[in-house]
Formats: C-alpha cells, sequence, structure tokens
C-alpha cells in the first residue's frame, strides 16, 4: 500500500502543532509505526484518528504485541474463570498498596483515567476520553466520561477524581503514589475545572505526565470523594466492569460483572481468584487444572509451562529490570574505569538465555530500552570484553585485580542466580566478589545507612515495569534521588535530566536520552544486565486476556470456552 | 535405646574374661559388626569429601557454563548439570563440606547446653527443676520455623547463625532426655557416698554422675545429628543458609527443586541420595554402637 | 487422679504465661518497621512515618505487651484487620492436616515398629529401619513436589491442591489432603516406628510377656494384650513433642500445597514484621502443644499406672 496524500492532508488540518510534528517524524521515518501510536495517544489523539493516518501512511493496522495473544478458541459467553495470583501482602487499601498481589486486586474493579496498553503499546482514554498540555507542559487538562457511575450506582464526576489525587500526592498521607507525586504534583495542584473537567498544574512541566494518572501507578484508581482508604476493602468500590462479591485475607477474591459499568458487559459469569504464595505451586496448579490463568511469573522456574506447547504464554516488553549499583564514592569504584571494567565483564546475551530462558532483552548501562521510544538507539551496545575489561583495571592502578568486594543482594526471583554469574564472570578479570544475599526485607531494611541495598559497595535490586524512565532516571541517579544507592552525584546528568523531564516533543526527550545514555556509557554508576518480559501464561481455552508488564489483568474481554 | 539390628555373635572368643579393657572389647565388637563397618565406610568417604573435595572432583563446582544448562546425566557429567551449566557431580562432592561441619556442631552445642541443663535439673529437682523445666517447655513450643526466621531477622545469615539455632532448638530435648537418666542416677549410692564425703554439687554432677550418663547422651547425640540434617534443610528454605554459590547440598536442593516439574529431576536426586546416605551411616554407626556399649 | 490433673493444668498455664513473655520479647527484638513493609522499600519515608505512627509501634514497650495481652489475639498490622477471624480457620486447617496425618502416621508407624521388634535382627527389621531413616532426611518440598507432579499432574489420581471447594463433603476434602500428608508421613514415620520397636522389644523382654509365652499363650495374644500397650507409651510421647512440628511447622507444605494453614500464617507474619500476628500466632501453636502434651500426659498415665500413683504421693 502506498502512501495516501490526499488523505493524510485531509487528517493533518485541524491538528495541533505537536500532533503535525509527529505525523511530519512517522512520514520521514524518523519515529516507527509503534512509537508514533505511543506518542500520539499520550497527547490526547484518539484511536481511530491514529489507526487513520497509519492507513494513509501505508503501513498495515495490526498488533505488533508479541506472543499469543490471539486466541485461537471460540468467544463464549458465561463461565468462571479462576486466576493463579500472588498474595496480596498487606491490606487493599487503594492509598497503600505496593506489591504486586495487591495492585491486581485494585484493577479488578477500580478504573484509572487512562491506560497504558502494553498489548497495543498506546495509551487510550479509560475514565477520562481526552487529556492536552498547555503550551510547556506545566498544566494539564483532563476532559472526563461522561455517563459513568461507580458499582453502587452513584455516578462519578470531577469531584471523585479530584478528591482521588488530593489524597494520593498530599505527604501528610502515607500514600505510595507519593514516590511519583513528589516533587511533580501537589494536592493544591489539582482543580477542578466543571463537573467533567480537572486540570493538573503542575510543579515543573513534565512532558510524561499523563503516565503519572494512567494504570501505571497503579495506586491511582478513582474513587467516590471522601471514601475512607483504610476501609476501601470491604466494599472495593469502583467504576470498573465486576464489582466485589468476596474477599478472604490470604485466600482468595471474587468477582462479578457489575451491572452499571459504562461499557461492555463482560462475557465471564464471574472471575475467581485464587492466592499463592510462591510460585512454584502456580505453575503446578496450571498444569493440575486447579487454574486457568497465571496472572502473572517469571521465566525463573517456569521451564515446565514455557516449554510446553499445551499453555499459551502472552508475552509483553517490560521495562522490569535489575540494578547492579557500585558506591562511586568509595573505593575502589571511585574510578569509573573500574566501573567500566566490571560492566564489561558481563555475558549478557548467556545470562538472558539461561536465566530468563530467552524472554528478556539485552540492556545497555542505563536505563533507556525497547520499551520506551524516547531512546536513542544510536549508541552502540555495550559487550562482554574480558581484555578491555582487565586494560581498565590496570589503567586505574589495579593490574592485579580487586577484592574481595562484597555484593549484597536479595532472594527474589532470579536475582541469586544473577549475582552469581556476575560473581563468576567479574572473577574472569580478576574481579573478586564475596556475595551477600539475604531475605528482601533484610535487604531493603529502612533507609541509607540501615541498608544492605542503599549501603553496599556493590548491591544488586529489582526494579519493576514503569510506562516511562522518570523514576528509573531520578530517583537511583540524581544527586537528590533517594534511591541513590550507587552515590553518583554528576551536575552535567542532574541538568540533563531535568531538561529530558521537561521536554513535550519525542524529538527532543530523544536528543536529551542520547547525551544521558553516552554519559551514563562513560560513567557507569550502576550496571543494567537485562530488561525481563512480563509473562501470562493459561490453557488454551481462555482468551481475551488483557495484562500489562505491571502485574495488573483486565479481565473485561476474557472469556473461558469449555 | 535398643538398635534396630541385633548381631549374633559368632566368636565366642570375643567374650572370653580376662580380656584387657571394656573399650577395647566395645572396638572389637565394632569391628565385626558389618552395620558398623557398612556405616563407617560411607561416612569415612564423605569425610574425605570433605576434606578432599576440591581435589576429587571432575570440574570446579562453580565453574558455569551458560549454553550448557540443565543438561541431563551423560558421560561428560555424569550427575548432569544445574541451572548454570556447573557439574552436579563437583558440586555433590564439594557440597558434603558445610553440612559434615554445621550439622555435628550444632548438634555438640545442643548436646552440651542441654547436659548441663539435664543435670541442674535431675539433680536439684524441686525449685530448681521446676523454673527451668517451664523454660524448658516453653521453648520446646517454639516451632523451628519461626525461631529461624527471627535469628535471620536479627542475626542475620551466616554459618553461625544456623549453628546456634539449631544448637539451641535442640538443648530442651537433650535436657529432658538428661535430666531423666540423672534422675535415676541419682538415687544410686555412688552418690550418697559422695555426698557423705562433703564433695560439693557441681564435682558430684560432672565428676561423678556425669561419665554414667554418657551412654544416652551418646545416644542422644547420634539420633539428633540426623534431625540437625534435617533442620538444616528446613532452615535452609527459609532463607538461612549458606552463602551462595556454595555447593552445600541443602543450598542446591533449595534452588533446584522448584524445576523438577520441569523434567529436571538429577538437580535434586543426587543431593537428596547423598543426604540421606550420610544420614543413614550415621545411624548404622550409632546403632552398632550402642549395641556394642550394652554388652 | 483430678489432682494430678489439675496440677498439670497449673503448669501448663504457667509456662503458657511464659511463652507469651518470651514471644513478645522475640517481636520487640525483630526490626520492626512495619508501615516500611506494608509500603514497601520504595515509599517515601514520610509515608512510612506516618504509618508507623497509626499502628502504634512508637508506644513504651510495657503498654504495648499489656494493649496486646488485654485485647489479644488483637489486630495484624499487614491485614489492618483482626487476627481472630484470620487465625481461627487457620488453624482449623492446620489441625485437620495434622491430625489427619497422624490417623495415617501413628498405625503404620506402631506396625512397622512391632514387626520390627518381632523380627530383631532379620532383614525386614533392618529395611524398616533404614527406610525410615532415608524418608526422614527427604525435605517436604521435595517429596511434596515430586508427589504432585506425579500423582496430580502426570497420572491426575489426585488434586494439586489441598484446599477443597468450599461446601465439599467431608470426605471430598480428605481427597484433597491425601497427597499433602504423605511427606509428613514421611518425615514422622522413622521416628514413631522406632520408639514403637522399643518399646515392644522391652515389653517382649519382660516378664510378664515371657511368663505368658511360657504358659503357652500364642505369640499374637502376648503382642496384643502385653506388648501393644508398652509400644504406645513412647509413641505417645513421640507424638507430643512433635505436635510443635506438625501444625506449627507446616509452612513448606501449606505453601506448596496451598492450604492456608497456620503455619504459612506465621511465615509471613515472620518475613512482613507483623508483629502482632506473630506472637498471636506462637502463641496459640504453643497452646496447642501444652493441651496435647497435657492429654499424652493423661494417656501416658493412663496406660502406666505406676506413674499415677507415684504422682498422686
Amino acid at each position: 500500500m502506498s502512501r495516501d496524500n490526499r488523505e493524510l492532508d485531509r487528517l493533518r488540518s485541524g491538528r495541533t502543532e505537536l500532533e503535525n510534528h509527529y505525523i511530519d517524524e512517522l512520514v520521514s521515518g524518523s519515529l516507527s509505526r509503534r512509537d508514533f501510536l505511543r506518542r500520539g495517544s499520550m497527547i490526547g489523539m484518539s484511536a481511530p484518528l491514529l489507526g487513520a493516518i497509519l492507513a494513509a501512511c501505508g503501513s498495515s493496522s495490526k498488533s505488533t504485541a508479541s506472543g499469543t495473544g490471539t486466541s485461537s478458541a471460540p468467544v463464549t459467553r458465561g463461565g468462571t474463570l479462576r486466576v493463579a495470583a500472588v498474595t496480596p501482602a498487606a491490606a487493599i487499601n487503594p492509598l497503600t498498596i505496593s506489591d504486586a498481589g495487591g495492585l491486581l486486586m485494585l484493577n479488578q474493579t477500580g478504573e484509572f483515567l487512562i491506560f497504558d496498553s502494553n498489548l497495543k503499546l498506546e495509551l487510550q482514554p479509560m475514565l477520562a476520553l481526552s487529556w492536552s498540555p498547555n503550551a510547556d507542559g506545566s498544566v494539564w487538562t483532563f476532559k472526563l466520561r461522561p455517563n459513568v457511575k461507580f458499582s453502587n450506582g452513584a455516578a462519578m464526576t470531577a469531584d471523585d477524581v479530584v478528591y482521588t489525587f488530593k489524597q494520593l500526592s498530599d505527604p501528610k498521607n502515607a500514600s505510595n503514589a507519593l514516590s511519583a507525586f513528589l516533587g511533580v504534583l501537589t494536592p493544591a495542584g489539582v482543580q477542578k475545572v466543571d463537573s467533567m473537567t480537572v486540570a493538573f498544574h503542575l510543579e515543573a512541566p513534565n512532558g510524561n505526565f499523563p503516565y503519572l494518572v494512567s494504570s501505571d501507578n497503579y495506586n491511582a484508581i478513582i474513587v467516590p470523594a471522601n471514601t475512607d482508604f483504610s476501609k476501601w476493602q470491604t466494599t472495593f468500590i469502583g467504576t470498573g466492569a465486576f464489582k466485589m462479591a468476596g474477599y478472604t485475607t490470604n485466600v482468595g477474591a471474587n468477582f462479578v460483572p457489575n451491572v452499571n459499568y459504562w461499557g461492555t458487559k463482560p462475557l465471564l459469569d464471574s472471575t475467581s481468584f485464587k492466592f499463592y504464595s510462591s510460585q512454584a505451586p502456580m505453575i503446578l496448579a496450571l498444569q493440575g487444572n486447579d487454574v486457568d490463568v497465571i496472572a502473572q511469573f517469571t521465566p525463573a522456574g517456569a521451564a515446565a509451562i514455557l516449554n510446553s506447547p499445551s499453555y499459551k504464554i502472552i508475552k509483553l516488553k517490560s521495562a522490569n529490570h535489575r540494578e547492579l549499583s557500585m558506591r562511586n564514592d568509595q573505593a575502589p569504584f571511585t574510578d569509573p574505569r573500574v566501573r567500566q571494567a566490571v560492566a564489561y565483564t558481563l555475558d549478557r546475551p548467556g545470562a538472558v538465555a539461561a536465566l530468563l530462558s530467552g524472554d528478556g532483552t539485552v540492556a545497555n548501562d542505563y536505563p533507556f530500552g525497547p520499551r520506551y521510544p524516547s531512546t536513542d538507539t544510536s549508541v552502540p551496545q555495550r559487550t562482554q570484553n574480558i581484555s578491555m575489561a582487565k586494560q581498565l583495571l590496570a589503567a586505574a592502578g589495579h593490574p592485579n585485580g580487586i577484592g574481595p568486594i562484597t555484593m549484597n543482594s536479595e532472594i527474589y526471583q532470579e536475582i541469586p542466580q544473577l549475582a552469581q554469574v556476575i560473581q563468576q564472570d567479574a572473577a574472569k578479570a580478576g574481579i573478586t566478589i564475596k556475595l551477600n544475599i539475604t531475605n528482601q526485607t533484610l535487604y531493603y531494611g529502612k533507609t541509607f545507612g540501615s541498608s544492605p541495598w542503599l549501603d553496599g559497595t556493590m548491591s544488586l535490586v529489582d526494579y519493576g515495569d514503569r510506562g516511562a524512565p522518570n523514576v528509573y532516571l531520578t530517583a537511583p541517579l540524581t544527586s537528590a534521588g533517594k534511591w541513590n544507592a550507587a552515590r553518583f552525584r554528576n551536575k552535567t546528568y542532574d541538568s540533563l535530566v531535568k531538561q529530558y523531564v521537561a521536554a513535550l516533543d519525542l524529538q527532543a526527550q530523544k536528543q536529551v536520552a542520547g547525551k544521558i545514555e553516552n554519559l551514563l556509557l562513560q560513567e557507569t554508576p550502576i550496571v543494567y544486565p537485562y530488561w525481563i518480559d512480563g509473562l501470562t501464561a493459561s490453557t488454551p481455552n481462555v482468551g481475551g486476556l488483557n495484562p500489562t508488564s505491571i502485574a495488573q489483568l483486565y479481565l473485561n474481554n476474557a472469556y473461558k470456552s469449555a | 535405646m535398643s538398635s534396630i539390628v541385633d548381631i549374633p555373635v559368632e566368636d565366642a572368643g570375643a567374650l572370653q574374661a580376662g580380656r584387657s579393657g571394656v573399650r577395647q572389647e566395645v572396638f572389637r565388637q565394632l569391628l565385626r559388626s558389618p552395620t558398623f563397618i557398612v556405616g563407617a565406610i560411607v561416612l569415612a568417604i564423605w569425610i574425605i569429601c570433605a576434606i578432599f573435595g576440591p581435589a576429587l572432583a571432575p570440574h570446579s563446582p562453580y565453574a558455569q557454563n551458560l549454553e550448557g544448562i540443565n543438561k541431563a546425566p551423560s558421560s561428560a557429567h555424569l550427575f548432569g548439570t544445574d541451572q548454570l551449566g556447573r557439574d552436579m557431580l563437583s558440586r555433590v562432592i564439594v557440597g558434603s563440606r558445610d553440612i559434615l561441619i554445621i550439622a555435628p556442631l550444632a548438634t555438640l552445642l545442643g548436646t552440651v547446653l542441654g547436659t548441663v541443663i539435664g543435670l541442674l535439673m535431675g539433680y536439684f529437682r524441686g525449685f530448681v527443676d521446676d523454673v527451668l523445666g517451664r523454660f524448658v517447655e516453653a521453648f520446646l513450643a517454639i516451632p523451628l520455623i519461626v525461631a529461624g526466621m527471627i535469628a535471620l531477622s536479627t542475626l542475620g545469615r551466616s554459618n553461625l547463625v544456623i549453628i546456634i539455632v539449631i544448637g539451641l532448638l535442640f538443648t530442651p530435648l537433650i535436657a529432658r532426655t538428661v535430666r531423666a537418666a540423672v534422675l535415676l542416677e541419682r538415687e544410686l549410692d555412688y552418690v550418697a557416698a559422695a555426698r557423705l564425703r562433703g564433695e560439693r554439687a557441681p564435682y558430684i554432677m560432672f565428676v561423678e554422675i556425669l561419665p554414667n550418663v554418657f551412654a544416652p547422651i551418646m545416644v542422644e547425640f547420634t539420633v539428633r545429628l540426623a534431625y540437625a540434617i534435617f533442620a538444616v534443610l528446613t532452615l535452609t528454605y527459609l532463607g538461612l543458609a549458606v552463602q551462595p554459590p556454595s555447593p552445600d547440598w541443602a543450598v542446591d536442593i533449595q534452588a533446584n527443586y522448584g524445576v523438577v516439574p520441569a523434567g529436571y529431576w538429577w538437580e535434586v536426586l543426587f543431593d537428596a541420595l547423598a543426604i540421606a546416605t550420610l544420614v543413614v551411616s550415621i545411624s548404622l554407626i550409632s546403632d552398632a554402637v550402642q549395641k556394642a556399649l550394652e554388652e | 487422679m483430678v489432682r494430678f490433673i489439675l496440677k498439670r493444668l497449673g503448669l501448663a498455664l504457667i509456662t503458657l504465661w511464659l511463652l507469651s513473655v518470651i514471644v513478645f520479647l522475640l517481636g520487640q527484638v525483630l526490626p520492626a518497621d512495619p508501615g516500611r513493609s506494608i509500603l514497601g522499600p520504595l515509599a517515601a519515608p514520610s509515608a512510612v512515618h506516618v504509618l508507623d505512627h497509626q499502628l502504634g509501634v512508637d508506644k513504651p514497650v510495657l503498654t504495648q505487651y499489656w494493649n496486646w495481652i488485654s485485647n489479644f489475639p488483637g489486630t495484624s498490622y499487614q491485614y489492618q484487620a483482626p487476627i481472630g477471624p484470620i487465625l481461627g480457620p487457620a488453624l482449623l486447617r492446620s489441625l485437620k492436616l495434622g491430625i489427619f496425618a497422624l490417623i495415617i502416621l501413628v498405625p503404620l508407624g506402631i506396625i512397622g515398629g512391632v514387626v520390627s521388634a518381632l523380627n530383631a535382627g532379620k532383614p525386614i527389621d533392618r529395611t524398616i529401619g533404614i527406610v525410615g531413616q532415608s524418608m526422614l532426611t527427604v525435605p517436604e518440598f521435595v517429596s511434596g513436589i515430586v508427589l504432585i507432579v506425579v500423582f496430580a499432574v502426570e497420572l491426575g489420581w489426585l488434586p494439586v491442591t489441598a484446599t477443597a471447594p468450599s461446601g465439599s463433603s467431608f470426605l471430598t476434602q480428605l481427597k484433597y489432603l491425601i497427597l499433602p500428608v504423605i511427606p509428613l508421613v514421611m518425615v514422622l514415620f522413622g521416628y514413631i516406628s522406632r520408639m514403637a520397636r522399643v518399646g515392644t522389644v522391652e515389653a517382649l523382654d519382660s516378664d510378664y510377656a515371657r511368663t505368658a509365652t511360657l504358659k503357652g499363650l500364642p505369640r499374637g495374644v502376648v503382642v496384643r494384650r502385653h506388648a501393644l500397650r508398652n509400644s504406645l507409651l513412647p509413641t505417645i510421647t513421640v507424638i507430643a513433642t512433635q505436635t510443635g512440628y506438625l501444625i506449627g511447622g507446616l509452612v513448606v507444605v501449606e505453601v506448596l500445597f496451598r492450604y492456608n494453614g497456620i503455619g504459612e500464617l506465621t511465615f509471613n507474619a515472620s518475613t512482613q514484621h507483623d508483629i502482632p500476628m506473630l506472637e498471636a500466632c506462637v502463641l496459640t501453636i504453643g497452646a496447642v502443644y501444652m493441651l496435647v502434651t497435657l492429654v499424652a500426659d493423661i494417656g501416658y498415665s493412663l496406660l502406666n499406672p505406676r506413674i499415677r500413683l507415684k504422682a498422686a504421693e
């Protein structure tokens, strides 16, 4: 199909400057089809519009989500879908939830302003129909979807949205969302414009703000004004397609369709979640036909279902990764050459193949990766080079290697084994590492000074998926970053990050990203081994699952044939 | 406690009166007993592995090979390879070291403490017995898992912590047995004689009574040893274990049991067999010793 | 007899109180930052602070102990809900599993022990002994996972989980408990059969047993009437001492078979530093243990009159 210029011109008229800018980039080829979808949806362009533009540009409109998301089972109405999920670690309180099991519960009945779709790789309207920034990106205005009702029949209005975000961004609350909103949004900045419009006045221009009110910020489900969050667990009140039929701490939860839902009625009669404390029994349950779906699992230990053709696996490109930080303020890591040497010893492709069964992507030593369109992909990928590592060490004054250095880490998924791989690889260049791996609670500790994670000379930690790289750029790496285990203090870096955060334009973001990437490669305060795919598994008769890479699972369109 | 096997004595000469020393007697009995010999050989094999492991192992137990992971047993790797491509045979050989150090030390700690407390309770009876008894009972009620988790959280993860936790947890059990034995002993004449002589309590307990309750203590030690190994496995499951990349049997079983559903049985079987043979060898030896001491 | 029971009961209560103090102190020793545990490592310190204060972590120790004891079982930090409704059903489930295990284990162990004793020295004796010893070294998570893979996944004979659907009949519930019970039986069989063997051998050796045989009574009668009672005695002791394990130590089996028992509850509480929950669980397990010990003591003295009479002096 060739480009239909006339159609394109027609579509262009009436678009904003920014939107036209993106269309230009798409046409010239500097923006890929996928990235165009993401950027466009993020600034509020509707899906039909985006599709039309793409069609006019001559590309097909099939989804490129990898894996077997399209199902071969016939769509059926009815039935109960049984889902294996991780046991929520605490009370189901939308403000405080921070674990995978808990946030999975939130999205069953709760909805967000925007939905960050991993399957279609775009931001989709959910409770907000459209949104747009002001000229410099410091004020974002959202128009709400009309005729939305909560599961108790009450109508959703701007008052509810304002209340929700005021609570989430209030430093006086024990709110988990503060990790996203501190410094970005204050309660005073959340303002009602009219009964269907809300405006967010930010502390500073932020080009990625829509992500912060999307499903990415998993605490941000919209609740009725004046809801007591600590009692939310008894009602699970929300605007979603399902409502809660029962919740038993530690055991499981059941949901049935919400008759007041604004969208299409679910196909299922009900959903039943069973909680598991560890992954092995989940896999056995799927094999033994005790559940139909595993909401999310990691490749480590899942060979039984990954290697079997009897299960459908949905793979999502996610930004789930691990960070090996080195104390830039402690010998021998004060010299960047030593840090680079460590990075050069790692066999990244080998690690992805062995530890993730191939379900992942090699990462370069900065937090930009395949999930992010702003990644400057022209920066060369670092590969294993033992002789280079030895040379760097010698140049830094360590011809006979260094160590023993202690690496702190945690018992979590495949991390203990990654630690051993790193240890072995580093030994090849004469770097001796001793492992100190403890359970998660002990590893995280409290804060600087009392945390093996933040204080270790070397420290290997997990980072969950996020829709934009902002958190990875700031918290672990900026001078004031509260997770800066590497004690990296670089003024150039700090100002580059400020520029990146403020940039509205993808090209501008990419430019800054390129500079950040090169700086981080040079300094290497942290080694990033790989990005891990998000995996969901089901029996072949299940279809319509909509998982996200942060462990949410939408069952609105799910079905189960006999 | 009786042994699980009865060895018919074939050589009546061994029972001849006039042979010098009970110990020599016992020793000869042992050497004649097939149970003891089998047990001793197996144990010796593992001790040799523990000491000379690295020299005996065909490959380094730490050498990873990310291209050859999860390979079934073959001529190149008799026990197969694990999730990081390491040779399982080498890991099993070298992995004997930690468990052969930790389990006996933990049992020893429990035995020593338990003996002291048991002696105190059994000899003094009355108030001392009642008070100590309450503490002993209370500690018996604490499950291993809980004690392990608390130790892990407060003391961190190291071999020393494992030894302390298991040792302390065994103390009440051993104290009970020793107490029962001491209760019987203290009624005997030699204790009364010592008291009449004016000996003080510590002397009577440790010099007079202790040697005579030695036999049941020895028996307790060997029985507890098997449970010590079991306890190490449980604590490893909780994360309170030797640091990787140690090829310790318990650590490998814990790290690899999750892949059994995938069909990689060799990553667990050989370690489990190693543990089983070690424990069986210890009980064979202990049974033979008990039997010999009885005669 | 009544005096005996009352005396034991009194002692047990004192021990229970002592246990509560020990458990409370242990809880204090744990690095308690439940706010951090709930909000996770990535939350803002200010948020953690607020939550900790809400949970009352900063009150003086004695106040906390008194609050805890008077409000037993109290409120869970992590679940922000009363512990009672969570603990009660969990305890019941663990008891079901433990009792079912005992029902299979005790007869099996006694038979094993008696057969060993009757054939002392013969190969069957040795075999039972070695089998018992080796089974005990197989950790429950290994035997559990092998059992599930073979019998539930591959053969499909039994369910993959221990939790029967709600409203299941008693028999169905038992069917679900068959697989998880096996690792427990494997671990304890060796110990029980050994103790039973000891008791039986001693009984067979005793004067009255020999007299009975000399009088011409068939072996089976001698065994049943005299020796069996004595083989039960050490078995009762073993069961009592292992109760702590059978109720609170089943974490591994409960997690693998997805069975929400008190073992798993205790384990989660200790990893999450949910001190009230942890203390409530340990104290409950301790109380059950003491109850069982008391019953065992009474049973023991019923079977062995000498103890009862001596204690009553």
